[in-house]
Parts: structure tokens; C-alpha cells; sequence
């Protein structure tokens, strides 16, 4: 026999008389649910348009093996031999070797500028980058510099930069080239360097070899098979050569993107709970002002255990109300974030919505918990002393 | 929520009340003592009942030894002063408390040993309450105060049938059915809160001030109705009361001095 219908109408009618008061205490569910679900449809749609950038990624790093350079005791330098060895191997991939000059500073005009120094082969600048205006150096007295210090410092192609060497010595260059903006080598961040002309530089700071060489492939695909390669035959008797790639990067930028949603999640958690106590607060009040009733539900045969339903299901009430409410909300602020993103495409990718049943069982356990006691509470009312209440 | 004794209860859903007829309506908590009604054995039977509440500046005596017996079928009035014990009295053959000494009998089975469950099963099943304020569910019209009982001894929802004969019962006009409790004068409230009383066809009414809420001409009427309900339908009434006049309706006076028996009158 059941008739928690009966039950069911009595906590829903005491929710439409007190609607305010229900909706306030709701309003905690409502924010909690709210802030899961929009936080994490938003942070998926980043990830996912993140790994696509990641994706996009054509290109790696080769270094020498710190190891095997500490065991030959070498600096970490890759030579021509090398080089030559590396394109021989992968003639399908762009080698593009470099090196970094620690010691030099820019300035213009009376402003230090604070960037790093690449040497980078003209031919391989072309190569590896494209360019917003210009080209590459062809001389001394000219310079590239790639596309946030121009933005940043307010660049322009024949703006005059110097180059600042340990030594108190200047040399006047003049912008000839701005790179656009090439992401994803997060080992070598071209957008926030400058590309003086590689022969002459080397020439000054007397520097032979390279630090390290970029790989690129036609195609983001090709990455893992062209590394291989590249491994297989330049560490053949010794691990010479040691290699970086966006998958390191994407671990990295994963596990960043993992402790955020862990905290937003936790604030989310907090407010949940803070929507708990609101609950308990109404339950708690609607069981002191229900007294009488429950001494005449009870005076007239109705079960503790009944009793107890009553309040549980006002409270579940009460969440499924503020998760439905905080569900819809949720959705369209998450949908409003994520068309601001430009990630549109990613909406309905199914782990979009991976929060939305997470969040809303969330909501409706809390407020459960929260009825908990006071439907207790209820159910353990003297009917004598409840009647008497007035 | 309500438990029933499996099988007896199945019997007892079949088994439909023929329309009218009381004596034929089979009760899912079939009571193993409710047998053929004896008038010769007490319906309530209090042996030696005392009731002390424990307060911390010391015990209160509601009531003090206390032994009577009510029949089938008696329309009792309690009367006595005010703090006299009436209401410990009528909340102690309501079964919403224990004694602390003594033996309460209902239909010559004592109350002393049963569980919280059965106590509010006997309730729904036996008793009817009436109290002074109504104490109707202000949120439910008077149609479902009355059938809430029925619904939940039974489990029939949707079968409103019962509660309306009970609302016919009471005199309440048709109209008035849909009507909340606050839109219904104390005289009609009262009237719904003795058809949600009857709506289980109890064998035992209680009324604590039945008619201290309403006007002279209102209270008769409702006095009138009760009297009807215990010569007519030979149901057993015990109704407090303070007013001389209202006693009149009843068959016998018990008087409440102190928490004793003081006098019977009847
Ligand atoms: N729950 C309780 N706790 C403590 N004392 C109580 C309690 N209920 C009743 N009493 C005491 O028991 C005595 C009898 O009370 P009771 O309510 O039965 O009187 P009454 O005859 O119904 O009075 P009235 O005519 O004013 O309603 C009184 O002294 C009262 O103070
Ligand atoms: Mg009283």
C-alpha cells in the first residue's frame, strides 16, 4: 500500500504557500548547480579547443642529450655534423637549428626591452614562420622581432632597436621583418623574441654550433613517425639526442586545466553546501511552524515514518526545484560563454554535458542531507506536545 | 507506510463495504480482539490509571489513580475544572500517551505493551478525534481533510467516495466541499473535521471541547449531530467539556477533581 501521494501533496502544497521562502532557500542549490554546470561545460570547450590548437602543432625540439653531454663533458651544443646528419636522415622535415643569445640585451631608445636573442638562418626563419610585414635580415643593421614584442612595445618595420652586448658595446638594427604568430613551441616562444641577422651575430658573440634545431613536418600527423626516425638514427649507439614535443606540452597544460577545475569545482562544492545550511534553515522552521499539524497527522494516525517522508520529500522537493532551476541557467551561461569562445562546434560534443548529471545529483543529495535531520526531527514530535503547540 | 497483516489485508481490500451498512465494513488492521460488539464489556476500561509528568520543579499529577469503564455505545461528558485532568484523561484513551501505572484497556486489550506503530494504527483504525480549534490541514479544501485518513488506512487514493458519505453525514452542503478550512465557518469546519473523524468509521469518538470555539445556536447544532451519531449509529463518544448545558446531551457525567473521579452522573 502506498499513498506517499498523499504525503507528496501535503509537502508540496506547504512549498506553494511559502514559495518565496522556498525559492530563496533554493537559491543556494540554484548558484551551486548554476556555477558547476557553466564552469564546466566552459572548461571543457577550452580543453577541447586547446587540444585542436595542440593538434594543429607541427612542430618539435631537438636538444642534445644533457646526459650524454655531461658524460663526453660537452656543452650542449648540436654541430654541423649533426645537423647535416639529422637532415639526411628526415628529408621529408624542415631542419631549422638555432641557437640563443644569453647575454645580450635590447634596448630602445632609453627603454630596455627584455627578450630573447635567437640566431636563426634567414632561409629556416622563412621556412619555419610566416610574416606578418617584411622579411627576413639580410645584413647587420636589420632585425625581425616576433608578433607580441611588436605589439607590446609598440614595433613597427623601421623602428630602430639596439642591441646591447655584455661587453657596454651597441649595434644599431632597424625592423625589417614582424613574424606572425605562431603558438604551440612552448619551447622556444617565437612571438616573444627577436631574430637578428644569424651570420653576423655569430660572428660577435663567436658562437659555433646550435643550441637547439626546430623540426617541422608538412603535416601534425607525421610528428611521432619523423621523431622516431630522427631517434632511432641519431641515437643509434648513444643517446645523443633528446627530443620535446606537444605532447609534452598538452600533459603539461592538462594536468594546469585538472588542479583549475578541481578548485572551481570545490567553490562550486562550498556553495552547495552553503545551500545545504539554507535548507536545513526553511526545513527546520517549516517543521516548529507545522507543529500542530504534525500533532494532528500524528492524532489522527499517521505513522512517524510518514511523517518523516513528508519533510524528506519537501526538501528533495526543494533541491530538484533549485537544481532544475540552476540546470537551465547553468546551460545558458555555459552556452553564452562558449559562443563568446568561438567554440561553438564543440557545444554538443557529449562531454560538454558530462557536469550537468553530476551537478544535478549533487544538488539533489544536498538538500537531502539536509532534510535529513529535521524530517527526523519531525518525526520524533510528542503529538500531545505538537497539538498543544500553538 | 501503513503496515497490514498480509493476507487479512488482501480479504479486506476485496471485501468492499456494502454502501450503508457499518456493521459490514471490514477494516484492513483487523483487530484479533474486534469480534461480535459486546455491550456488556467495556469498550475503554481504565484500571488504576495515574499520570505524572515529570517536571524538573517537581512531578505534576494529571491524573491519580483513576478506574472507569465506558460501554458501547455511552455518550460520556467529562466535566471539571480547569487543570483537572479532562484532557490527560481524553489523550490517554486516544492512546497519544502511556500511563505511568495502571491499565488501559480498549476493547478489553491493553494498550501498555504496543509499539509507537500500533498505537497510531489504532488510532486510524478505532479512534476519531475532535478537537476545539478544528485542527483541520488548512492547505487541503474539506473534501480532502476528510478523505486523508481513509487514503491512508486504505491506500485508495483516488476513492473519494467514502469521504463524501462522510461529509453527507456530517450535513455539510455540496458546495462547501471544495472550500479550504479558511473559507469555511467554524460551525462548517467543525462539521468537516467530525466527517474526517468518521470517514474510518471509528468505534470511539473523542472530543475535547467540541463546541468551545462556537456560538450557543452553532454548538447545539453540532451537539445535536453527535448525539445523532451515538443513538443512531450506537458509536461511543467522550467529549470534554466545562459547560453544564452541553453535558446535558450526554448520557453520563463523569466529574474530574484534582485527577480523581469525583462523581458519575447518568
Ligand atoms: N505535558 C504536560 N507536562 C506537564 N504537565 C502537564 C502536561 N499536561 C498536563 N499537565 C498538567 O496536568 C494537569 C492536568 O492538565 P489537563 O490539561 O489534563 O487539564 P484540563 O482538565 O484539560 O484543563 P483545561 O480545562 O484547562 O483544559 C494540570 O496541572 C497540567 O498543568
Ligand atoms: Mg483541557
Amino acid at each position: 500500500m502506498n499513498n506517499s501521494r498523499i504525503i507528496f501533496s501535503f509537502a508540496a502544497a506547504n512549498i506553494r504557500l511559502h514559495w518565496l521562502r522556498s525559492l530563496l532557500s533554493v537559491l543556494g542549490i540554484i548558484i551551486g548547480v548554476l556555477s558547476i554546470i557553466s564552469m564546466g561545460m566552459i572548461q571543457n570547450v577550452s580543453i577541447l579547443i586547446n587540444i585542436e590548437q595542440i593538434e594543429k602543432i607541427d612542430t618539435f625540439l631537438v636538444t642534445m642529450d644533457t646526459n650524454y653531454a655531461e658524460k663526453k663533458s660537452l656543452d650542449l651544443t648540436l654541430t654541423d655534423r649533426q645537423i647535416y646528419q639529422m637532415k639526411n636522415t628526415v628529408p621529408e622535415a624542415v631542419i631549422a637549428p638555432f641557437f640563443v643569445d644569453y647575454d645580450d640585451s635590447l634596448r630602445k631608445r632609453d627603454e630596455k626591452i627584455f627578450v630573447t636573442i635567437y640566431g636563426l638562418d634567414p632561409q629556416d626563419m622563412n621556412n619555419m614562420f610566416t610574416f606578418q610585414t617584411g622579411g627576413p635580415p639580410r645584413s647587420s643593421t636589420e632585425i625581425v622581432v616576433g608578433s607580441q614584442v611588436a605589439r607590446e612595445k609598440n614595433l613597427a618595420i623601421g623602428t630602430q632597436i639596439n642591441i646591447v652586448f655584455s661587453n657596454g658595446e651597441e649595434s644599431a638594427t632597424r625592423i625589417v621583418g614582424i613574424l606572425n604568430s605562431k603558438p604551440g613551441i612552448w619551447f622556444m616562444n617565437p612571438d616573444y623574441a627577436v631574430f637578428p641577422y644569424e651570420p653576423w651575430l655569430r660572428d660577435r658573440i663567436d658562437k659555433t654550433g646550435y643550441d637547439n634545431a626546430l623540426v617541422k613536418v608538412d603535416d601534425p600527423k607525421d610528428i611521432d613517425g619523423v621523431k622516431n626516425k630522427l631517434i632511432e638514427e641519431m641515437n643509434r649507439r648513444d643517446s645523443i639526442i633528446q627530443v620535446f614535443d606537444q605532447n609534452e606540452f598538452r600533459d603539461q597544460w592538462l594536468k594546469e586545466m585538472e588542479s583549475q577545475a578541481v578548485s572551481t569545482t570545490a567553490i562550486a562544492a562550498i556553495s552547495l553546501v552553503v545551500a545545504g545550511v539554507s535548507i536545513f534553515n526553511v526545513m527546520v522552521m517549516s517543521v516548529m511552524e507545522r507543529c500542530r499539524e504534525i500533532g494532528v497527522l500524528r492524532s489522527i494516525g499517521t505513522r512517524r515514518s510518514a511523517i518523516m517522508q513528508m519533510f524528506l520529500i519537501e526538501s528533495v522537493l526543494l533541491g530538484i526545484i533549485g537544481t532544475i532551476i540552476g540546470t537551465v541557467l547553468g546551460v545558458m551561461i555555459g552556452y553564452t560563454g562558449i559562443s563568446l569562445m568561438g567554440g561553438m562546434k564543440y557545444f554538443s560534443d557529449l562531454s560538454t554535458f558530462i557536469c550537468v548529471p553530476y551537478a544535478m545529483s549533487f544538488g539533489v543529495a544536498i538538500s537531502l542531507l539536509s532534510g535529513l535531520y529535521p524530517a527526523w526531527k519531525a518525526s520524533r514530535l510528542n503529538p500531545i506536545e505538537a497539538l498543544r503547540h500553538e | 507506510m501503513l503496515k497490514i497483516p498480509t493476507g487479512q489485508a488482501d480479504a479486506a481490500d476485496t471485501l468492499r463495504r456494502p454502501e450503508g451498512d457499518p456493521s459490514l465494513f471490514i477494516r484492513p488492521f483487523t483487530l484479533p480482539w474486534k469480534q461480535e460488539k459486546d455491550k456488556e464489556s467495556p469498550i475503554i476500561a481504565f484500571r488504576q490509571v495515574t499520570k505524572i509528568y515529570p517536571l524538573d520543579s517537581g512531578d505534576v499529577t494529571g491524573i491519580d489513580n483513576v478506574s472507569l469503564d465506558i460501554f458501547p455505545g455511552e455518550f460520556i461528558a467529562v466535566m471539571g475544572p480547569s487543570g483537572s485532568g479532562k484532557s490527560t484523561l481524553l489523550n490517554l484513551m486516544g492512546c497519544l500517551d502511556q500511563p505511568s501505572s495502571g491499565e488501559i484497556l480498549i476493547e478489553g486489550n491493553s494498550v501498555r505493551m504496543m509499539s509507537d506503530n500500533q498505537l497510531t494504527d489504532l488510532r486510524l483504525e478505532l479512534l476519531g478525534f475532535i478537537f476545539q480549534y478544528f485542527n483541520l490541514f488548512p492547505l487541503f479544501d474539506a473534501l480532502k481533510n476528510v478523505h486523508y485518513p481513509y487514503a491512508t488506512r486504505t491506500g485508495r487514493i483516488y476513492d473519494t467516495s467514502r469521504a463524501k458519505e462522510a461529509l453527507r453525514e456530517v450535513d455539510l452542503p455540496e458546495p462547501f466541499w471544495t472550500h479550504r478550512p479558511g473559507q469555511l465557518s467554524g460551525g462548517q469546519q467543525q462539521r468537516v473535521a467530525i466527517a474526517r473523524a468518521l470517514v474510518n468509521d471509528p468505534s470511539i469518538l473523542l472530543c475535547d471541547e467540541p463546541t468551545g470555539n462556537l456560538d450557543t445556536h452553532t454548538g447545539t447544532t453540532i451537539l445535536n449531530l453527535l448525539s445523532d451519531l451515538s443513538r443512531r449509529e450506537g458509536r461511543t463518544i467522550v467529549m470534554v467539556t466545562h459547560d453544564p448545558k452541553t453535558a446535558e446531551y450526554a448520557d453520563r457525567i463523569i466529574r474530574i477533581v484534582d485527577g480523581k473521579v469525583a462523581g458519575e452522573k447518568g
